[in-house]
């Protein structure tokens, strides 16, 4: 069998094993937990594969050079836009970018815009930005925008000055 | 609604990939269960933690925590946003009845950002993306934004 699938299916095994013993003693909880992990699983299982796949065509599709020129060392301004846009038009949470955020490095993209297509993605989302003025107030939402982006921005470049990793290409 | 969008795309983008190119198609394909399996180990215990998480702390508890206004109620708020991740469709119902039951607006205004951009929780499944430097460096600076953009809403709301 595939390690990766054994192992999965081991962690699974545990997961349940300790739900079962949280069952005895506390069995609100241990039903709340397992609800919960089915729902997180769920909306895992519904995102993440089509993902995957359209990572996967990425791949074997967009050649290096075109993703270096838009996201990389001198995309500037154009390459931040570019990695603001890319965050804010997709779906799922931001542990869904992760994957994505590499492939785009693996590619030639720089730093800041990595760490700005993955803020972008996080936390400012236009549909999400409706929800968050319906909950709580469109001067609520508008003002968390108006100060998140351009910190976004600023982590970007602050991180790519500390972050310096093993060179892509010379 | 965009889950199936995504599922349209995938889909179609495959088709058009196999029409051009079956090769390269199947090694598209490869890769992404290639790296699905690969994530796979670190989704089922990620999801599973949040899940007893979400489970010990009831709503009507982390409320009442969040009642108390001012810095502490603040900093409760900023740092269960940061052991969390929670996606945006759920993120905001939350807030929105946190905010009812009477949590403040700028420790929401934290709350939302640690919890949609800082996890410690997922932090490992970033970790094997990136390496720890990178993923201390991004969540430690999220966090800071987080308290900062809080903070400002304070002033200005």
């Amino acid at each position: 069998m595939n390690p990766l699938v054994r192992k999965s299916l081991v962690i699974a095994a545990v997961i349940l094993l300790l739900h079962a013993a949280l069952a005895l003693p506390f069995p609100g909880i241990a039903g709340l937990s397992a609800r919960h992990w089915a729902t997180g699983m769920g909306e895992v299982l519904v995102i993440v594969p089509s993902i995957l796949v359209l990572i996967g065509l990425f791949d074997a599709w967009v050649p290096r050079e075109v993703v270096a020129r838009n996201l990389g060392t001198d995309s500037g301004l154009r390459g931040i836009a570019f990695a603001v846009l890319l965050g804010t038009g997709a779906a799922g949470p931001v542990y869904a970018a992760f994957p994505i955020a590499l492939t785009l490095r693996e590619k030639g993209a720089r730093t800041a815009n990595l760490v700005i297509f993955l803020g972008a993605w996080a936390t400012i989302k236009l549909p999400m930005l409706m929800m968050e003025s319906a909950y709580l107030g469109t001067r609520f939402a508008m003002l968390r925008l108006v100060m998140t982006l351009p910190g976004i921005i600023a982590c970007g470049f602050a991180m790519e000055r500390l972050e310096r990793p093993a060179p892509v290409d010379a | 609604m965009f889950p199936f969008v995504l599922m349209a795309l995938a889909a179609g983008g495959v088709a058009v990939s196999a029409w051009q190119d079956r090769a390269r198609t199947r090694a598209a394909l490869a890769y992404a269960i290639k790296a699905g399996l690969n994530l796979l180990p670190s989704l089922l215990a990620m999801t599973a933690a949040i899940g007893l998480a979400m489970a010990l702390i009831p709503a009507s508890v982390i409320a009442r925590l969040f009642q108390s206004h001012g810095t502490l109620g603040f900093l409760l708020l900023s740092g269960l946003g940061a052991l969390l991740t929670i996606p945006g469709p759920i993120a905001y119902p939350l807030a929105g009845s946190l905010h009812r039951m009477g949590a403040s607006l700028p420790a929401l205004a934290s709350f939302i950002t640690t919890l949609t951009m800082v996890g410690l929780l997922t932090s490992p499944l970033e970790i094997k993306a990136f390496g720890r430097r990178f993923t201390v460096l991004r969540q430690g600076f999220s966090l800071a934004l987080a308290l900062l953009v809080g903070a400002l809403m304070g002033v200005v709301l």
